[in-house]
């Protein structure tokens, strides 16, 4: 049961840092925004399972407006995220490093407030598809299902996005720009529609975070703080870039978490940032070195 | 003959520098009469917010590298203060408790320093980020001795040859300790100005502006901004230990990265690229907080926007933008001079 539970925050992790990762790797952008995404996914999530649910009528079909609320808040935080790169994020990419972060806690934090103005200071909780979908028990071990599901997700995504960078024509395209933007825009490629493909892509998987969190923990404010810092550490101490590095770090830093809130809950918080100060004061580039893409 | 020239030059900065700095504490010196006691307070805040920033633009802007967590530093010169006041109130003396603040600041900058500069930029942000959120968890968990989550009190220090008492600590910050925070500003703000100034501090640039190059030409590349570092640290330290006894109080939200943030924000606002940038910006933010938190509730939204609009359209900060208005309105004044010369001559002729 412990193991689950560290798999399934690894798993919530290392769809973020997938998000991240997949930034900073083609845009060369640090994005903080990340951290919005997986709120308002939640928020959404959250918010339209228990408006749909609280209609008598709707009761009998909770699992399928269950995933559809999450589906519907994966498309909308995307849509969102397409919006800001459209009117925001488009004009950051070739500033330096400081400004690029200043910028994206901005809007971080005007995204925190806009949530509280639509949704008020509330917690908004819709527990509804963990309970429904059950346990499954073997040897005498409860699972929750849901949990299971969603480290399948996570992993299934992981394979996907990895898929989609090094095995397709599209992904082709990504690594290009990631390598050099001045020679990839010389070579005819549209630098412009792939980092906006990009961020879209990254909402999407913020989203999917956040609305499959939801569940588990209720949506609140000042939800994304944590995660989203928890999510930067498994970044870089994968090294930045690199997609089995996080995976890696994820699990570490999930398994950590779980372990020791079991045993020793005094230090566990201190204890996860110590082993990214390690890991970071030992191995500078992160726990695997970065490959291209 | 060049000397000469340069000794003039040198001489006029200075008596420039000595008029700002004159004018400086003239304002801070007449504000206590002209504006209610409230904004002294708010004042007291800026002064201290103005130190840390200052000795965080000392890494940012003059050897280039951003730490996502000096408030830790913040956070250890406060506590500092707020453990002694707690446990050992025999020696709560201003001075004594201000000593402190700044060693203990600066042993664990230079504890840490060795380890965090071995890596750089993006690593070395998030390194620091760890090692801030490590003391913040620390401070929060270690109910016992910090009081968790419900902070510490911060009570009026003792003077050494002097005792206050009979009085509220509103009226002891305004009446007294106002006084104190803008010597210590003063006397901080030219100790820096006198290291930036220094070869240390042009070594410092020249590390900021390519290490490969510094290299070459025989700086010591690690231990300068080793040195950097460490000074930095104390700085915040030293802000962290004044802040903690205008705001009478210490919570561990003063080593969460959030209030690192608002660290680089500050200095940000102002301009890194300028000496006094952080200090306008320290300024600024406590005003911006102070005001959104009158007229709205939504203060983040307002701070977010001010935020976006300072980091698309002013790349160095609102310091950048006073001097480059200034820089654009002055050479008007000089062409005129200039045209005058020009007609006077010719009248001559």
């Amino acid at each position: 049961m412990i193991i689950i539970n560290g798999l399934y925050y690894a798993s919530i992790l290392y769809l973020l840092s997938l998000g991240l990762n997949l930034i900073f790797g083609v845009s060369k952008l640090i994005n903080l925004t990340q951290g919005s995404f997986y709120s308002l996914g939640a928020y959404i999530t959250a918010w339209f399972i228990s408006t749909m649910l609280s209609f008598y009528i709707l009761k009998g079909n909770a699992l399928l407006i269950s995933f559809s609320g999450i589906l519907l808040g994966v498309i909308i935080t995307g849509l969102i995220g397409l919006l800001i790169e459209k009117t925001v994020i488009k004009y950051i990419y070739n500033i330096s490093l400081e400004r690029q972060l200043l910028a994206t806690y901005g809007l971080l934090l005007i995204f925190m407030d806009l949530e509280r103005m639509i949704w008020g200071g509330n917690i908004i909780s819709a527990p509804q598809p963990l309970r429904l979908l059950g346990e499954l028990s073997i040897d005498g071990y409860h699972y929750s299902i849901y949990y299971l599901l969603i480290i399948i997700t996570a992993f299934s995504i992981g394979i996907a996005v990895q898929f989609l960078i090094y095995k397709t024509d599209l992904g082709i395209l990504f690594r290009v720009v990631s390598y050099d933007r001045e020679i990839a825009s010389g070579l005819g490629i549209s630098v412009k529609k792939i980092s906006t493909l990009t961020f879209f892509i990254s909402a999407l998987l913020g989203g999917l975070a956040g609305s499959l969190m939801v569940p588990i923990t209720s949506a609140s404010l000042g939800m994304e703080l944590d995660p989203l810092i928890l999510s930067f550490m498994v970044a870089v101490a994968g090294g930045l870039g690199n997609f089995w590095g996080s995976l890696i770090a994820s699990i570490i830093i999930g398994e950590t978490r779980s372990i020791m809130i079991a045993i020793f809950p005094e230090i566990e918080l201190a204890l996860i940032y110590l082993i990214v100060f390690i890991i970071l004061a030992t191995k500078p580039e992160g726990i695997l070195e970065r490959k291209g893409g | 003959m060049r000397l000469y020239i340069n000794y003039i030059y040198e001489l006029k900065k200075l008596t420039k520098i000595l008029m700002t700095l004159i004018i400086f504490i003239f304002i801070l010196l007449i504000l206590p009469h002209i504006l209610p006691s409230y904004y002294i307070i708010f004042i007291s805040y800026a002064l201290s917010f103005a130190i840390a920033s200052l000795g965080f633009n000392l890494l940012l802007g003059y050897t280039g590298l951003l730490s996502f967590g000096h408030a830790v530093f913040f956070a250890i010169g406060a506590y500092s203060v707020a453990l002694i006041a707690r446990y050992l109130p025999n020696i709560y003396y201003f001075e004594i408790v201000i000593l402190i603040a700044l060693i203990s600041s600066a042993l664990f900058a230079a504890l840490i320093g060795i380890i965090a500069l071995r890596v750089s930029e993006a690593y070395f942000a998030i390194l620091m980020l760890a090692v801030s959120m490590i003391i913040y968890s620390l401070i929060l968990k270690f109910y016992t001795i910090t009081r968790g989550s419900d902070g510490l009190p911060v009570p009026i220090p003792k003077f050494i040859g002097l005792t206050i008492h009979g009085i509220s600590q509103d009226v002891f910050i305004v009446k007294y300790y106002y006084y104190i925070l803008i010597s210590i500003f003063i006397v901080s703000l030219i100790i820096m100005y006198l290291i930036v100034s220094s070869p240390f501090g042009k070594a410092l640039q020249a590390i900021r502006d390519n290490p490969n190059r510094a290299y070459l030409i025989g700086i010591n590349v690690k231990l300068y901004k080793y040195y950097s570092f460490v000074i930095s640290g104390t700085y915040v330290g030293l802000a962290g230990s004044l802040w903690s006894i205008v705001n009478m109080y210490t919570s561990p939200e003063v080593a969460h990265w959030s209030f690192s943030s608002d660290i680089v924000y500050m200095t940000l606002l102002g301009g890194y690229t300028i000496f006094l940038g952080p200090v306008l910006g320290a300024i600024i933010y406590t005003l911006i907080k102070l005001y959104t938190v009158i007229f709205t509730q939504y203060w983040l939204l307002a701070s977010g926007i001010i935020i976006l609009i300072i980091s698309l359209l002013f790349p160095e900060g609102l310091g950048g933008a006073f001097l480059r208005a200034y820089k654009f309105l002055a050479p008007l004044t000089i062409k005129r001079e200039r045209k005058e010369i020009r007609e006077k001559n010719r009248r001559l002729r």
